[in-house]
């Protein structure tokens, strides 16, 4: 597969949809409670992935970890902005193509991945780069090495970024989140 | 009946069909250094040579440093962002497409649009290893930034002990610029 196939070509594309939308939307259900802003930012994410499959590159990774890295970036692009701005720029409503089977199916699956959800008030102190890192490997279960080439770093990079939030985590935690943390399992980082 | 993703793949399938059928877009893409670039041709070719003399070398300037290595690598360190005018001349210097935006603390840059590529990650440093007056300092290869611009965001906080930044490669698309809000 080349990003130029699935950016130009639409049986190209449905291939790669029907390989990723499962793990597209299990990635935003660890992130996103709401079944209406899950659909906007899954379209959101293929819609990245088609305008950016120009720079799709088979030699930094798989397209898995590449689409990882567009999902990312959509999901702290939400973050940084209100919903309604996502909406208000969006090409394609999510949320509109939604029945009342579907929010029951998508609230099911959100359900699945409260666990996730759970950490991420763990990891609101962390500078942007190591929460990347972060989220990756421990909600995503990427290793440090995919993580990078999701983010376009470096492995070292990636892994002094993980060692670092790692440290912060037990240094500044928040006595509250303690048991959530304790369930977040991070690889032995070696320099 | 169709579900989501059913119907969801149509639309998406549609967004493809009218890409294949268009021509390539002439990305639009801002280029405050554009005039810098430009010289840079020239001094890129002296300055692969002045860097194996002089690699490791500091700029003067109190607020940055940037330092062209013998490996045609150049670090940047911001100790400051009062000067983002300096750092972005510097960096086309460097063969680096910059962008830099000073944020008011606690506000985001929303850039419409937002240019989102797949380099387009973010990352930034802050004072790990407990020294922020020693500056925050970032690696770069200037051949990752042909088709790039490197936007760097800074936070300067009221004591100017450091700066926040960061970092993100947009390669695709066009982006609009830095809108601060909450």
């Amino acid at each position: 597969m080349t990003g130029l196939e699935i950016g130009r070509d639409p049986d190209a594309f449905e291939v790669f949809y029907r390989e990723h939308i499962e793990k597209v939307q299990r990635f935003v259900a660890r992130r996103v409670a709401d079944p209406h802003l899950a659909a906007d930012l899954t379209a959101e994410v293929f819609l990245a992935a088609i305008d950016s499959a120009d720079s799709y590159r088979s030699g930094r990774g798989t397209p898995t970890g590449w689409l990882y890295g567009v999902a990312h970036n959509v999901v702290s692009a939400e973050r940084r902005r209100k919903a309604r701005e996502l909406r208000a720029n969006q090409r394609i409503s999510g949320r509109r193509l939604l029945t009342a089977d579907d929010v029951t199916r998508l609230e099911e699956r959100i359900d699945a991945e409260a666990w996730a959800r759970d950490l991420l008030p763990a990891m609101d102190e962390l500078p942007p780069g190591e929460r990347a890192v972060l989220e990756l490997v421990a909600l995503d279960g990427l290793s440090p090495q995919d993580a990078a080439r999701a983010l376009g770093i470096r492995p070292a990079t990636a892994r002094v970024r993980l060692h670092r939030a790692r440290t912060r985590l037990q240094t500044r935690l928040q006595p509250d989140l303690a048991p959530a943390v304790d369930r977040i399992t991070i690889p032995e980082v070696t320099s | 009946m169709k579900t989501f993703e059913d119907e969801l793949l149509a639309e998406l399938r549609a967004v493809v069909s009218e890409r294949e059928v268009a021509p390539r877009r002439s990305f639009v893409r801002r280029h405050r250094v554009a005039v810098g670039l430009a010289a840079c041709a020239t001094l890129a070719v002296a300055g692969t040579v002045t860097a194996a003399v002089v690699g490791g070398e500091r700029t003067t300037s109190p607020a940055y440093s940037v330092t062209e290595g013998p490996d045609g690598k150049v670090t940047i360190t911001i100790y400051n962002g009062e000067d983002g005018e300096g750092i972005e001349r510097r960096l086309a210097q460097a063969g680096v497409t910059a962008e830099v935006t000073e944020v008011p603390v606690n506000q985001s840059c929303v850039r419409t649009p937002e240019g989102i590529g797949f380099d387009g990650y973010w990352s930034s440093t802050d004072n790990w290893d407990g020294h922020q007056a020693h500056g925050h300092s970032w690696t770069l290869k200037p051949a990752d930034f042909v088709d790039a611009t490197l936007l760097i965001e800074t936070r300067s906080y009221g004591d100017r002990r450091g700066v926040v930044s960061e970092f993100g490669f947009v390669k695709t698309g066009s982006f609009g610029p830095c809108s601060a809000t909450e």
